[in-house]
């Protein structure tokens, strides 16, 4: 057999040890089945909650910075289902779709009270329908202040009319710790720089920021900061 | 005999009855699982082998044939890492309040070891080059189950291997002189 082939077998038989064992791991797997969840199937009251949801735009550019501090994550968006109703969910914010109105078809981010989850709900006029996807809990690892959920990959597996779904594509949702105050965001196509709107919803745990671009967020950057204007995290994707 | 791949051929048969057959499954393939995820490039490999597990339970009534369901979970798992890798890398910048210093020892001390350069020589593959390098040594799938886990045709499968073995030839031609 070839040497590299040798090599290699040998190689990533190492690197697969460096991935510690799971104990426990059939518990866990159940309890996150046990989490998937049945179609919503009530009516849902959202204007007050969506009320609450503040926006705001802001042009921005993101500096190009020191390349000596960038470092390279990838961010979680491990996906499950949850009981969402409408007597446990409390509505944030629209994520994408038609808007409001009844004909209109729409995402919205719902937490549930109960469990804590995010969950993302298909709407058609004011009622639920299909299976929601829920997000993990954002963990902040590596001292990380942000989270980014892509919200095409989250989705992927709901079955969205195509207005839902395209429209995914020019927002990101951004989990962030508590202590980010603001968050802004930019989209470019490396030329030209374009505003943005941020809806915003803060809580004990998180703060959440829903950024919509004018096309796709592709080379998105975003810079989060806290009160006083200090800049707790940069970059981009 | 490649721990992952023996790991995989001892399943034995299934139950029909729901969750005795999976949990069989599950035991004997999870660890596997998620290190495949690690090697194509997961940072979450244990919620990319959870995600998997979880779907072939809500089709375990479609799959309950030790081959289906293990290609089945093989291929969720490869397509979850994808998909993550695809849509999520973010690069950050943050001010340095974190200990870089100790990451930066660290990267010093690993940069000398092989795993570590097979890493990096992996990461710089592009997705399909990795998955088929992966697939074929370190599961030690054959052509066959490799174009069936990734939706490809075998020619494909085979010409795939050939750019990688190539690129990692370039890359670290002294495996090639040992």
């Amino acid at each position: 057999m070839p040497q590299i082939e040798d090599r290699l077998r040998d190689a990533l038989a190492t690197l697969a040890n460096e991935v510690p064992p799971s104990p426990h791991a059939r518990d866990r797997l159940y309890r996150r089945i046990g989490t998937r969840r049945r179609p919503p199937n009530s009516v849902l009251a959202t204007a007050a909650a969506v009320a609450v949801m503040a926006a705001i735009s802001v042009p921005i550019a993101l500096a190009g910075g020191d390349e000596s501090g960038t470092t390279t994550a990838t961010t979680t968006t491990a996906t499950a289902t949850a009981p969402v109703t409408p007597e446990n969910g409390e509505v944030l914010f629209p994520v994408g779709g038609g808007g409001m109105g009844p004909k209109a078809w729409g995402l919205d981010l719902v937490k549930n009270v109960e469990t804590g989850q995010y969950c993302l709900v298909l709407r058609s006029g004011d009622t639920w329908q299909g299976e929601p996807t829920c997000i993990e809990s954002p963990t902040f690892s590596g001292g990380q202040a942000v989270e980014i959920i892509d919200l095409v990959e989250v989705t992927k597996d709901m079955d969205l009319p195509p207005v839902v779904r395209s429209s995914l594509e020019r927002n990101i949702l951004f989990f962030t710790r508590p202590e980010v105050a603001s968050l802004t965001v930019r989209s470019s196509d490396l030329q030209e720089w374009a505003s943005s709107t941020i809806s915003s919803r803060a809580g004990e745990k998180y703060a959440i920021f829903l950024a919509s671009f004018n096309g796709t967020h592709e080379h998105f950057g975003f810079r989060a900061k806290n009160r006083g204007g200090q800049v707790i995290e940069e970059g981009g994707g | 005999v490649n721990p992952a791949t023996e790991d995989l051929d001892d399943i034995g048969e299934p139950h029909t009855e729901d969750g005795v057959g999976f949990d069989a499954l599950f035991d004997s393939t999870f660890e596997a699982m998620k290190r495949l995820a690690y090697l194509l490039g997961s940072d979450d490999p244990e919620n990319v082998a959870q995600e998997a597990f979880v779907r072939l339970h809500g089709r375990w009534e479609l799959l309950a044939e030790p081959e289906k369901a293990k290609a089945y979970v093989r291929r969720t798992v490869v397509n979850l890492s994808r998909s993550r890798l695809r849509h999520l890398r973010v690069t950050r910048r943050i001010p340095p309040e974190r200990p870089v210093d100790e990451a930066s020892a660290e990267a010093k001390v690993l940069a000398d070891q092989d795993h570590h350069r097979l890493r990096a020589a992996l990461a710089r593959l592009p997705a399909r080059q990795r998955q088929v390098i992966v697939l074929r040594y370190w599961l030690d799938l054959d052509q066959g189950a490799i174009a069936q886990t990734l939706g490809i045709a075998v020619g494909t499968v085979k010409a795939t291997t050939h750019h990688a073995l190539g690129n990692l030839r370039r890359t670290w031609p002294e495996w090639e002189e040992r």
